[in-house]
C-alpha cells in the first residue's frame, strides 16, 4: 500500500492513475500504481535510472498503452487523449525525437499554429532568454539547447500540465538554471509533473513528490507531508538519526526499507 | 492543420521532390527522343537507367515524407502535438499527390500531346495511369514506410518480405508444379494480376489505418508479411477465371460451328536424324539469344533422353473458322487413360506457338499440330500401347476488327486501333513500329504485299490479353510491332519484291468468344506421333 500523505485537494486531480501496470514481457516497468497529482502543484516524480518513470510519462501521454489499470490527464482517459487535451500539454523531454533537419526557425513556425492559443510574445521572450539560433537546424543543436528548444516550444501556449521527462538531465549547471529558470515561470499557472533523479535540484520547487522504486511507488504527497513520514521512517525504520533529512536521504532510506521487506518477503 | 504539416515537409523535402521531377523529365525525353526505331541510341541507353532511378526516386521520396513523422516508436515529437491524425495522414496523401503524381500527369500529357496522340484519349490515359501508380505503388510503399522508423528499417522490411516472397514462390512451385499459377502466362492473367493489385491496396490501407489510428506496428508488419505469402499461394483457379472472362465477354454465337478433330498425319521425314538436328539448332539458336535455362533444358533432354519428357505433335483439324478468324489456345489439359479406363496422366499445356491454334490458310487448311510433352516414365511405359487421350481446350475466337495499309519502306499511318505507326527496312525484314496512347491490341499480322498483289505469307503476332484496360506504369505510350522478313530486299534476284511499291497489310484482330472445346483421340499411340512436327 503506498503511504499518501498529507493534503490531497478534494477537487479533481490533474493527472491521475489507478492500478496502472505496464509489462514488457515478463518484465514488469510498472506495478498497480495509482497516482494523484493535483491541480497547480509541482509534482517531482523521483527514482533511480529504470525506476519506471519515463514509462509513466508515456502512459499518461498515450505514447504507449498500459497493460492494466488506468491513466487520466485532465480527466480524460489516456487512450482517448487527442488534440484537444494534447493542446493544453506542454511536454519537455531529453530523449523527445525533434525534426532533425528543420530550423529552429521553421520549427516554431510550424509548432504556433498548431495552438490556438500561442503567445508569440512570450515566445520571443523565451528565445531571447534562451540564445536559440534561428537560423541553425535542429540537428546541429547541443543536447542543451535542444532541451532549451523543447521548453520554448512548450511553454508558449501556456499549457494546463507541464510534463518534463528528466529535463535537467546531461545539462551543465548554467543551463540547468535557465531551464529551471524556464519552467518556474510557469509556476502556479500550470500542473507540473518532473521526473527527475536528481534529487537535490527538484528539492528546489517541488510541492510534492512520489517515490518511484522498480515500477512501485513507495511513497506520494505533499512535501510537509514527507518530512512527517520521514520523521517516523528514521525513528522507527532504519535507526538513523539525521536531523533535517534531504529528499536524498529520505528516498535512500525508503528504497532500503522496501528492499528490506522485500528481502523479508522472499524469507518467510 | 494539413496546409502546415504540407508546408514543414515542402521545406524539408522540395529538394527530393526536384530530383524526381528532374528524373521523370529525363525519362519523357528519353522516349520522345528515341522515335519508333530508337533513332537516338545515346537517348535510348538512358532509359534502363532512368527507369531504375524512377522506381527508386519516387519510392525514395515516398518514404522520407512518411518518415518526416514516423509512426512507430514512442518519443516522437509528433504524438504529443495537437495533430489530428486524419490530417497528418491527409496531408502525406496530398504532398505525395503534388510532388509525385501532378508534375508526371503534366509530362506525361505533355509527351503525349508532344506525339500527336488525341487530347481526350490522352486525358483519359494519363490519368488512369497515375491513378494506377497512386494506388499500386506509392501507397502501398507509403503503407510500409508507415511501419518503420527510418530507412535502414525500411530496407530489412523489404528485404525480409523479397525473401519471403522468394521462398513462397518456391514453396508454392514445388508442391503444386504447374499448377501453381493457373492463370500464368494465359490471355488471363490479368484477372490474377487485378486481384492481387487490388489485394494490395486493401492491405496497404489497413496497414495505414493501423498505422495512423491505432499504431499497431507489429500487427501492420504481420499483415505484411501475410499478404506477400497470400500473393503467391492464393491464385485464381483457371477455370473461374474462364468463367468471370466468359461473362465480361459480349454474348456471341460465333464460336459454335468450332469443332476439333483429329488431323491427318502429314508424310513425316527422318524421324531420327532430324530430331536431332532440329534439337542442336534449337539449342545452338537458344544459346545464342542468351536463353541458357532452355537450352540447358535441351542439353539434359539430349544427354538424357530416357529421363526427358517426351515432345508429342498431334495434327489437330480446326472445322468452323472464317478466313477473318483465327483460334486462339489458352489452355489445353491432357488427360491419357489407359485400356482400363484407370488415368495414366493428367497435364497442362497453355498454348501452342503463342497461343495461336488455328489460322486458316497455310500448307494444310485449318490443321496444326498441337505439341504436348509427357513425361519421360510415363512415355516409357505408354509408348507402344494403344491408349485414350483426352485434350480439354479453353479457346479464344478472334476475328478481324481493322485493317490498314501502310507502305513498305517509311511509311506513316495514324489509326485509333494502333496509333501512329512507321514502317523501315531492318536488314532483312521490314520492321512495323506503333505508339498508341490506348491499349495496343494483343493480336495481329502483318502481310507484305506487292504492288500487283503477289504477297508473302502472314506473319502473326498474337500474345493472348483480354484485359479491357491496363494503365501503363512509367511510359504512358503503349508499343506494338512486327517484323515481315524480305526475301531479297536488295532487289537483286529477279523475282525479289520491289519495296518502294510494297506495302504492308496490317490485320488487328480482337476477341469474340471464349469457349471449352473436348478432343477424343481413342486409339492414341504415343511413340506413332512422337516429334512429329519437328
Amino acid at each position: 500500500m503506498t503511504p499518501v500523505m498529507g493534503s490531497m485537494p478534494q477537487f479533481d486531480p490533474a493527472i491521475e492513475t489507478l492500478a496502472l501496470s505496464k509489462t514488457y514481457g515478463r518484465f514488469i516497468a510498472l506495478h498497480e500504481l495509482s497516482m494523484r497529482i493535483p491541480q497547480g502543484s509541482v509534482f517531482a516524480l523521483l527514482g533511480a535510472n529504470g525506476a519506471g518513470k519515463t514509462t509513466v510519462i508515456k502512459v499518461l501521454l498515450n505514447m504507449i498503452s498500459p497493460t492494466r489499470g488506468s491513466a487520466t490527464l485532465l480527466g480524460v482517459d489516456s487512450r482517448a487523449i487527442g488534440p484537444t487535451i494534447l493542446a493544453e500539454v506542454g511536454y519537455v523531454s531529453e530523449n523527445q525525437a525533434l525534426p532533425l533537419r528543420l530550423r529552429v526557425n521553421d520549427f516554431f513556425a510550424y509548432l504556433r499554429p498548431c495552438y490556438a492559443h500561442w503567445d508569440r510574445n512570450f515566445e520571443d521572450e523565451l528565445r531571447g532568454q534562451f540564445c536559440l539560433p534561428p537560423k541553425r537546424k535542429i540537428g546541429e543543436l547541443s543536447h542543451g539547447m535542444r532541451v532549451k528548444l523543447t521548453l520554448a516550444c512548450a511553454l508558449p501556449f501556456r499549457p494546463r500540465v507541464l510534463i518534463l521527462d528528466e529535463p535537467l538531465s546531461g545539462l551543465d549547471p548554467l543551463a540547468r538554471d535557465e531551464v529551471i529558470g524556464g519552467f518556474m515561470r510557469q509556476l502556479g499557472e500550470s500542473t507540473i509533473l518532473i521526473s527527475s533523479h536528481e534529487l537535490d535540484e527538484v528539492e528546489r520547487f517541488a510541492t510534492h513528490v512520489g517515490f518511484l522504486h522498480e515500477g512501485r511507488l513507495l511513497f506520494q504527497g505533499s512535501v510537509g507531508a514527507l518530512a512527517e513520514h520521514a520523521r517516523s521512517l528514521f525513528d522507527v525504520g532504519v535507526g538513523n538519526t539525521v536531523a533535517c533529512p534531504s529528499l536524498r536521504d529520505i528516498f535512500v532510506a525508503m528504497v532500503q526499507a522496501a528492499k528490506q521487506r522485500s528481502q523479508r518477503t522472499i524469507a518467510q | 492543420m494539413i496546409r502546415h504539416i504540407l508546408r514543414k515537409d515542402w521545406n524539408l523535402l522540395w529538394p527530393m521532390a526536384a530530383v524526381v521531377a528532374a528524373i521523370q523529365i529525363g525519362y519523357e525525353w528519353a522516349v520522345f527522343s528515341s522515335g519508333l526505331f530508337g533513332e537516338n541510341p545515346a537517348a535510348e541507353a538512358l532509359l534502363r537507367p532512368l527507369t531504375l532511378a524512377w522506381f527508386i526516386s519516387i519510392a525514395a521520396l515516398t518514404v522520407a515524407v512518411v518518415h518526416q513523422d514516423p509512426i512507430p516508436g514512442a518519443d516522437q515529437d509528433w504524438l504529443i502535438r495537437p495533430l489530428n491524425r486524419t490530417q497528418l495522414l491527409l496531408a502525406k496523401v496530398i504532398f505525395l499527390v503534388l510532388a509525385i503524381s501532378v508534375p508526371m500527369f503534366v509530362l506525361n500529357l505533355t509527351h503525349a500531346l508532344a506525339m500527336g496522340m488525341p487530347v481526350a484519349a490522352s486525358l483519359i490515359a494519363v490519368l488512369s495511369k497515375e491513378l494506377f501508380i497512386f494506388a499500386c505503388f506509392i501507397v502501398p510503399v507509403a503503407a510500409l514506410a508507415a511501419t518503420t522508423r527510418n530507412m535502414t528499417e525500411l530496407m530489412v522490411l523489404g528485404a525480409t518480405l523479397v525473401l519471403i516472397y522468394a521462398a513462397s514462390v518456391s514453396l508454392s512451385a514445388f508442391f503444386l508444379g504447374a499448377d501453381w499459377c493457373p492463370t500464368c502466362h494465359t490471355g488471363m492473367a490479368w484477372l490474377q494480376h487485378f486481384g492481387q493489385h487490388a489485394g494490395i491496396l486493401v492491405g496497404a490501407a489497413v496497414i495505414l489505418f493501423l498505422q495512423y489510428y491505432r499504431r499497431q506496428s507489429s500487427v501492420a508488419r504481420g499483415l505484411a508479411i501475410v499478404g506477400t505469402v497470400s500473393l503467391v499461394f492464393i491464385q485464381l483457379p483457371w477455370t473461374t477465371a474462364f468463367h468471370i472472362e466468359q461473362w465480361l465477354s459480349e454474348p456471341s454465337s460465333d464460336a459454335a460451328a468450332v469443332v476439333l478433330e483429329l488431323g491427318k498425319e502429314l508424310p513425316s521425314q527422318d524421324a531420327a536424324s532430324g530430331r536431332k538436328s532440329s534439337d542442336s539448332r534449337q539449342t545452338t539458336q537458344m544459346l545464342l539469344r542468351g536463353q541458357l535455362d532452355q537450352a540447358f533444358v535441351n542439353l539434359h533432354r539430349r544427354a538424357r533422353p530416357g529421363e526427358a519428357p517426351v515432345t508429342i505433335d498431334l495434327p489437330v483439324r480446326i472445322i468452323g473458322i472464317s478466313a477473318d478468324e483465327l483460334l486462339l489456345s489458352d489452355r489445353s489439359q491432357i488427360q491419357l487413360f489407359g485400356e482400363d479406363g484407370r488415368l495414366l496422366y493428367r497435364g497442362t499445356s497453355t498454348g501452342a506457338s503463342a497461343g495461336l491454334l488455328a489460322a486458316d490458310g497455310g500448307e494444310v487448311p485449318g490443321l496444326t499440330y498441337q505439341a504436348f510433352e509427357l513425361p519421360g516414365n510415363v512415355y516409357r511405359n505408354a509408348a507402344a500401347r494403344t491408349l485414350r487421350l483426352q485434350i480439354e481446350y479453353t479457346l479464344t475466337l478472334v476475328k478481324v476488327r481493322a485493317e490498314h495499309k501502310i507502305a513498305a519502306l517509311d511509311g506513316e499511318l495514324r489509326s485509333a486501333d494502333l496509333g501512329i505507326c512507321a514502317t523501315r527496312l531492318d536488314r532483312n525484314s521490314v520492321t512495323v513500329h506503333c505508339k498508341s496512347i490506348s491499349q495496343a491490341p494483343f493480336c495481329y499480322s502483318g502481310t507484305l504485299y506487292e504492288a500487283d498483289g503477289r504477297h508473302d505469307p502472314e506473319v502473326f503476332e498474337c500474345l493472348p490479353d483480354y484485359r479491357r484496360h491496363w494503365p501503363a506504369l512509367i511510359d504512358v505510350l503503349n508499343y506494338s510491332g512486327i517484323d515481315l522478313p524480305v526475301r531479297d530486299p536488295y532487289a537483286t534476284a529477279p523475282d525479289a519484291p520491289k519495296l518502294e511499291t510494297s506495302y504492308v497489310l496490317l490485320k488487328i484482330y480482337g476477341e469474340l468468344d471464349h469457349f471449352k472445346r473436348t478432343l477424343t483421340v481413342a486409339n492414341f499411340q504415343p511413340e506413332r506421333w512422337r516429334d512429329k512436327a519437328r
